[in-house]
C-alpha cells in the first residue's frame, strides 16, 4: 500500500468538508447524551462500559427503541448478541411499554452467539455481513464474546480486525463491555477507562467511550453515564443523569449534570 | 488672654533606642510633649493634613528656636501666622495627644522624665544595655514538646510517618498554645476525613508540614443520606435549568 501524497491545498479543503460533516446528524436520535456529539458517528467506535447490573441492558433497549423509532427510512440495525439469544432480548420488550413501538419499528438482523456459534472465522464472516448489511451495529457484550476467548494477543488482534470493519463498511458501531474485578459498585472512585475487563487496546481504539456508573445511597439509584472520550467532537457536558422508567424498562430521559456539583455530591457520598 | 488660648509647651523628642536628643527640661510650662525621634518617619506622621502639618512644623519651630525654658504658644498667634483654621489647631493637637507614640506629659512629671533621660544618657550608659539584657533574660526557653507530639500522634488518624512528622512538629511547635492548636488542628483533621479511605489520609510527615490549614476548618458534620441525595437532586435542578435556558 502506498503512501498518499499530501496536497495543501486540497487538505484544507478536505479538512473543512469534514468538519462540515462532523456537525451534521447522520444517525437519528432523541437521546440527549447523544445529541451531544450529534449523535452516534460514522465510521467510528462507540464503547460504553460498566459493571455487571449497571444499567448496560436498560441503555441498551433505551438506544435500540431510540434509533428504531428515529430511524429514516428503511435503516436498519444489526446486534450481535454474545449472552442471550434473540428469544430472551424480544421477551424484554414484550414486558415493556415500548413493545408496540418496537414491533412495529423493528427491522433488525439479529444474531445471537448463544444460538449458534460455529467458530471464531466462521462467526467474523458472519460479523462482516452484518455490518454490509446494517446501517448501525450494537454489539452487547465484548467481554464476554467467543471472539475474546483467548490469549491477550488473540483479543488484541479481534479487536483490531473489528475497527477494521468500522472503518471499511463506515458503519457506526456501538460495544458493550465489562469492568473488570477491580472495579465495585460501592467504590469510592468514578469508574475510568482502564477498568474495562481485558485489553485496553478498545479503548484507544475507540472514538467514544461512556461509563455507566450507578450510586447507591441508602434505598436509592442515581444512574449516570459519562462520557470520558470523544474525539473529533466537542462536547460540552460530559456528565448525564439517566432517569430509569420502570413502565418502559428504558432510561426516559437524561439530565445534564453540572460537574462541579456532581463532584459534590460524589464527595458528600463518599463520607457517609 | 485667657488661659485656655494659651499652650505652654516643651518639645521633647526623644527616641527609645539610641541617641538621644532632649530639648532642655522645662519648669513653668503647663505641659510638654513627648515626641519619639521615630514619630517622623511614623504613619502617624505621614497621615497629618496638609493643615496639621503646617500646625506641627510651627510647633516645633517655635520650640527650637527659643532659649527660654518654656514657651507659651498662642492659639491664635499660630492661626495668624499660618492663616490656617483653628480646627487644624485643635486638631493637631488632639492627633497629637490621642496617638499614644506622643504624649502630654504634665510639667512636674516631664522634669522627672527629662532628668531620668538624661541621667541614663549621662552617667550610666550601660543602662542602655539594661533592657535588652532583660530582653535576652525574658526570652522564652527552648522547650521541647517531643513526647507530648508523640501523644496527640496517637489520635492521629493514619499511623504513618511517625518520625518526621515528629521531628518536623517538634521545630516548628514552640509554645503550649501552639500545642493546643495542634491538637486541635489533629481533631479536625480526623474528622474531617472520618470514612475515608486509607490512601487519602495525609501521612503525618506531611500533615506536619500544613497541620496549621486544619486550625480553623469548619469541620462539616458528617452528610447523611438525605443530604447526599438533596445535592444529587439539586444537581438535576441545575441541570434541568441549564438545558431551559439553553432552549430559550
Amino acid at each position: 500500500m502506498s503512501i498518499k501524497s499530501f496536497s495543501p491545498k486540497n487538505g484544507l479543503a478536505v479538512a473543512k468538508a469534514r468538519l462540515v460533516e462532523s456537525k451534521k446528524m447522520l444517525i437519528k436520535t432523541a437521546l440527549k447524551f447523544l445529541l451531544e456529539h450529534n449523535g452516534f458517528r460514522p465510521a467510528a467506535m462507540h464503547l460504553i462500559i460498566g459493571l455487571s447490573g449497571a444499567g448496560k441492558s436498560t441503555f441498551f433497549r433505551t438506544v435500540g427503541i431510540d434509533y428504531q423509532i428515529n430511524k429514516e427510512g428503511h435503516d436498519r440495525a444489526g446486534i450481535w448478541y454474545s449472552e442471550e439469544s434473540e428469544n430472551d432480548f424480544e421477551v424484554h420488550f414484550v414486558k415493556t411499554s415500548m413493545a408496540e413501538a418496537y414491533f412495529l419499528n423493528k427491522d433488525i438482523n439479529f444474531y445471537s452467539e448463544v444460538d449458534g456459534w460455529e467458530s471464531k472465522k466462521a462467526d467474523f464472516a458472519k460479523l462482516e455481513k452484518m455490518f454490509k448489511e446494517s446501517d448501525i451495529v450494537f454489539f452487547d457484550n465484548l467481554t464476554t464474546s467467543s471472539f475474546y476467548e483467548g490469549s491477550y494477543n488473540e483479543q488484541v488482534y479481534f479487536l483490531r480486525k473489528l475497527k477494521g470493519l468500522v472503518k471499511k463498511y463506515k458503519k457506526p458501531l456501538v460495544v458493550f463491555a465489562h469492568t473488570d474485578s477491580k472495579a465495585k459498585e460501592g467504590a469510592k472512585a468514578l469508574i475510568e477507562q482502564n477498568d474495562i475487563r481485558g485489553p485496553k487496546t478498545i479503548c484507544n481504539l475507540s472514538e467514544f467511550v461512556y461509563i455507566l456508573q450507578q450510586f447507591h445511597v441508602g434505598s436509592e439509584i442515581k444512574s449516570t453515564l459519562r462520557i470520558v472520550k470523544n474525539r473529533g467532537q466537542e462536547v460540552e457536558t460530559k456528565v448525564f443523569f439517566l432517569n430509569y422508567d420502570k413502565k418502559s424498562s428504558t432510561y426516559n430521559d437524561a439530565v445534564k449534570l453540572p460537574f462541579s456539583q456532581f463532584k459534590m455530591f460524589f464527595e458528600q457520598r463518599n463520607k457517609l | 488672654m485667657s488661659k485656655q488660648q494659651v499652650f505652654k509647651i516643651k518639645v521633647l523628642l526623644w527616641d527609645k533606642d539610641s541617641p538621644y536628643d532632649f530639648g532642655q527640661s522645662g519648669d513653668k510650662g503647663k505641659f510638654f510633649l513627648k515626641i519619639p525621634h521615630n514619630f517622623f518617619n511614623s504613619v502617624y506622621f505621614h497621615n497629618l493634613s496638609g493643615g496639621q502639618f503646617k500646625v506641627l512644623l510651627e510647633l516645633l519651630r517655635r520650640t527650637s528656636e527659643c532659649n527660654r525654658n518654656d514657651i507659651e504658644i498662642h492659639r491664635n498667634n499660630i492661626r495668624m501666622t499660618l492663616k490656617c483654621n483653628r480646627t487644624d489647631i485643635e486638631m493637631t493637637l488632639n492627633i497629637l495627644r490621642d496617638l499614644k507614640a506622643i504624649d502630654f506629659i504634665e510639667e512636674n512629671f516631664a522634669n522627672k522624665e527629662v532628668n531620668k533621660e538624661i541621667n541614663k544618657i549621662n552617667k550610666k550608659p550601660e543602662v542602655l544595655q539594661l533592657p535588652k539584657k532583660k530582653i535576652s533574660n525574658n526570652k522564652p526557653k527552648k522547650i521541647s514538646f517531643k513526647k507530648q507530639i508523640e501523644d496527640l500522634y496517637e489520635n492521629y488518624p493514619r499511623k504513618i510517618g511517625k518520625k518526621k512528622g515528629v521531628e518536623t512538629l517538634s521545630r516548628l511547635i514552640k509554645d503550649e498554645d501552639q500545642l493546643k492548636s495542634l491538637s486541635i488542628a489533629i481533631k479536625n483533621y480526623e474528622i474531617s476525613v472520618s470514612g475515608s479511605e486509607p490512601q487519602f489520609i495525609k501521612h503525618f510527615s506531611s500533615f506536619a508540614n500544613c497541620w496549621e490549614d486544619y486550625l480553623e476548618i469548619n469541620v462539616e458534620e458528617k452528610p447523611t443520606e438525605e443530604s447526599v441525595l438533596a445535592l444529587f437532586d439539586e444537581a438535576v435542578r441545575m441541570g434541568r435549568e441549564m438545558e431551559k435556558n439553553n432552549e430559550h
